[in-house]
């Protein structure tokens, strides 16, 4: 017996190696390597060979011996079945030990005959296959050529092994409906054209038990308590004691790191069960709460007040411009120079002989502006090589994956470069100093002779160059801001969840600066600056620009810092505004109750956690996404050993997940009970008497669906699918 | 002009006495401005510059000054256009360093 896991492992009970019959594909042909190697790349695990009316038993040894232990590899046949007039197919699978034993039975009963011309009774599929410990699997319904009912009552009645005829069904959805009913079925490829059967597999059965082998399959099926029990506690669990209830009363649950179904009636205390167990857990350090579905919390889920969202313009390649907003907001005019200091000082003959000789009196002051940018610029280059080379000598990456001579190499080409850059930036430092002397000079000797002689001081400057530097400083801030106000801020929707047909819904954030036009009521400030204040703010930085060499200009400044709470704008940050909704198809979209509760749910399971719990995940959703989407996602999450537990009254979440623990409460005459067991062996055990037994599936039908006349009922409105 | 050597355009500035007033006269291609001598007018010298900036946006300028009669308001005058075309030449560089110049086409 081989060990193996059930996470993604896929069975497949009907699959053509060959064209036996006239009508079948040439595309069913395919030769042992090839066979295995393309059952290897899907996840099915276990397959059986089930050609029409023929078992080849040495192509059979040849898959055996291709797929080794990875693959089991089931010999079947597929029957034509003749009932009165009447033909259908059935596939009888048997143990690969028992694989030469087939091949004898089929070449006896075929002889004569070719496959497009045999066909068999019931009775002699019974007389000739039964001792063989057989899988009886029936065409059924919509599979077709399908055997009816009283057929396959006539295989059940006349075989040795009731529990072993399953019918075969086209495909999951028909499956599920037919195993809710009661039903035992099972749907396999019928392999067509084995080019496609990767895609095929994807959709075929899971298998929820890891099956070991033929013999341990068939034990599955007889519901053997022993070999069930045996599965179940390869997988991991956990005894906690909880304390749910106000009595104080404990209950010892043995729980496992799968599916763990809680169901009963209303008011048992399955809720008070749930949070007891999300307790134990938080207070082991686990995170785990109890999940429960309503609209007014996919609003807070997403944040669509904002409350927490926060946005770093940076990111989003703006400047928040705190500097130049301060800039403007705190700029002043630069005087001039008045013509009286010309005309004063030419005015006053200056006696001195020896003033007069100073000619460095009349020297013009050099623009300092242009050498401490020179000297800045190259600063900060020689800054970042400097941070380079030693980003490149420190860097422990770089070494361990770059040859030391290649190193070498870079770090010599730094050194060099900085060495330029350092000759550089001492001249550079030499200019700005001998001109900032210079201009210290002219001005310390212009003083003093106009302190030694009394004559007023020669203007140095027409007072031009400072005032227009300081227009151009507040121009460069005004637009610097004006220019990132325009900047568009785009932000990835976030998925919330699926609504089926209707596509995917997104919750969407609107991020966009006031920047003096925007009218949408709908959009909220980010800072606590108002939405007034923004707009004026914004539309006076317009206006700034427009008279930024005008002599109103700072009368429109002293207006900005005017502004009602200007002095809490000290960036674009307070200019902000936004809002979040969802949408669908990107157009704004308020979801439903029960789309709520879908995408809720779906979110949850969406999320890695170790420990899930919730509380009637069905409220609110239809049947189609209970089945299609969460069963699978919950299914998922055991495969990978999550404990997932699950308070319900449901059928589909109950029964459909196949939970590997059934918990079942209820209020007897004496009180309450506790009953745990499983689907596998279909019985329910009260952990305080063990003598105590209950039928799972009568009991899940009875508490879930209201009865075996509902699952009726909904039998009849399925029809025929 | 030497090669890389940038063009600038001379425009006339004279010195014109109104009675006891002296004002200097600056004629840019698009105005004439007028800078008071005799008496302090911050703003009308303000107001002069604003317009000296806009047109060194669009061209790099400076200016002739013409005769002027009187010794004190010759001395006056020269130094200050001296002084003037000085800082004009600074200022037109820095709104080039500053990507503040404009297209002369589109702009006139």
């Amino acid at each position: 017996m081989r060990e193996q896991n059930a996470a993604n492992m896929k069975i497949d009970v009907h699959v053509h190696t060959k064209k036996t019959k006239q009508g079948d594909a040439e595309t069913r042909d395919i030769e042992p390597k090839q066979f295995v190697e393309m059952i290897a790349g899907t996840d099915v695990k276990i397959v059986a060979i089930t050609n029409h009316n023929v078992f080849d038993y040495t192509q059979y040894a040849a898959i055996i011996s291709e797929a080794g232990q990875d693959i089991q590899v089931w010999p079947g046949v597929e029957l034509d079945v003749l009932e009165g007039e009447r033909r259908a197919h059935l596939l009888v699978i048997i143990s690969p030990q028992k694989a030469l034993l087939l091949s004898d039975i089929m070449t006896k009963i075929v002889s004569g005959k070719t496959p497009d011309t045999f066909s068999i009774s019931i009775e002699d599929v019974i007389t000739n296959f039964d001792h063989l410990n057989p899988i009886y699997i029936a065409h059924y319904h919509q599979k077709k050529p399908n055997l009816l009912d009283e057929s396959i009552e006539k295989l059940v009645s006349g075989t040795k092994y009731r529990v072993r005829v399953i019918k075969e069904v086209t495909n999951s959805i028909s499956a599920g409906i037919y195993i809710s009913h009661g039903h035992q079925s099972i749907f396999g490829s019928d392999i067509q054209d084995w080019d496609k059967y990767s895609d095929i597999a994807r959709d075929l059965p899971d298998l929820r038990l890891p099956v070991e082998s033929y013999e341990h399959f068939c034990l599955l099926l007889d519901k053997n308590l022993n070999a069930i029990n045996t599965v179940l506690d390869k997988k991991k669990t956990d005894t906690i004691s909880l304390r749910p209830f106000e009595d104080d009363t404990e209950l010892d649950l043995k729980v496992y790191n799968d599916i763990n179904i809680l169901f009963g009636s209303k008011g048992t205390g399955k809720t008070k069960i749930l949070n007891a167990i999300a307790k134990y857990y938080r207070d082991k350090g686990i995170s785990a709460d109890v999940f429960e579905t309503g609209a007014e919390k996919l609003g807070a889920n997403y944040d669509l007040k904002g409350k927490m969202f926060s946005i770093d313009l940076n990111t989003h390649g703006i400047d928040y411009c705190t500097i130049e907003v301060d800039a403007v907001k705190t700029a002043t005019e630069k005087d001039i120079t008045n013509p009286s200091s010309y005309i004063q000082f030419f005015s006053t003959e200056t006696k001195n002989r020896n003033a007069k000789k100073i000619k460095i009196q009349n020297f013009a002051t050099e623009n300092l502006q242009l050498f401490e940018r020179n000297f800045s610029s190259i600063n900060s280059t020689h800054k970042k090589v400097s941070e380079f080379l030693g980003f490149i000598r420190s860097d422990k990456t770089l070494r361990e994956n770059i040859s030391t001579e290649k190193i070498g190499a870079l770090e010599a080409s730094l050194v060099a470069v900085i060495g330029d850059l350092d000759g550089i930036r001492q001249n550079r430092y030499v200019e700005l100093k001998i001109n900032q002397l210079f201009n210290s000079l002219i001005a310390a000797v212009k003083r003093e002779i106009s302190r030694k002689t009394g004559a007023p001081e020669r203007p140095a400057t027409t007072g031009f160059q400072n005032y227009a530097l300081n227009r151009i400083g507040i121009e460069l801030s005004a637009r610097k801001i004006y220019s990132n106000l325009k900047k568009e801020i785009n932000i990835p929707n976030e998925y919330v969840g699926n609504l089926g047909q209707k596509g995917d819904l997104f919750c969407k954030t609107d991020v966009v600066f006031q920047d003096g036009y925007v009218s949408d009521g709908s959009l909220a400030p980010k800072s606590m600056v108002t939405k007034n204040p923004q707009k004026s703010f914004s539309r006076k930085m317009e206006e700034i620009i427009s008279c930024l060499y005008e002599t109103n200009l700072f009368e429109k400044i002293s207006e900005l810092n005017s502004i009602e709470s200007a002095e809490l704008i000290k960036s674009l940050y307070e200019l902000l505004l936004f809002k979040r909704y969802f949408v669908l198809d990107d157009k704004p979209y308020s979801p439903s109750n029960g789309e709520i509760s879908m995408l809720l749910l779906h979110k949850e399971l969406s999320e890695d956690k170790d420990v899930y719990i919730l509380d009637e995940p069905e409220k609110s959703l239809g049947n189609d996404y209970i089945n299609d989407t969460i069963v699978p996602l919950i299914k998922d999450k055991a495969k990978i050993g999550k404990k997932i537990f699950i308070a319900t009254h449901n059928a589909n979440v109950a029964v459909r997940t196949l939970p590997y623990n059934s918990i079942y409460r209820v209020h007897r005459s004496d009180g309450y009970d506790t009953f745990v067991g499983n689907p596998f062996s279909n019985n329910l055990i009260n952990i305080r008497d063990r003598t105590d037994t209950l039928d799972w599936k009568n009991i899940s039908m009875k508490t879930l669906e209201g009865g075996k006349e509902a699952f009726g009922e909904r039998g009849r409105i399925y029809g025929d699918v | 002009m030497a090669k890389g050597e940038e063009y600038m355009e001379m425009y006339d500035a004279k010195m014109i006495k109104d009675g006891e007033n002296h004002h200097l006269e600056l004629n840019i291609k698009t105005a004439t401005l007028q800078i008071s001598m005799t008496e302090d007018l911050p703003n009308e010298i303000k107001a002069a510059f604003n317009q000296l900036i806009l047109r060194l946006k669009i061209e790099h300028f400076n200016f002739n000054l013409g005769d002027v009669d009187t010794v004190l308001f010759s001395q006056i005058a020269k130094e200050y256009i001296d002084q003037l075309n000085k800082e004009l030449t600074t200022i037109h560089t820095e709104l080039a360093h500053h990507k503040l110049l404009l297209d002369p086409v589109k702009a006139e």
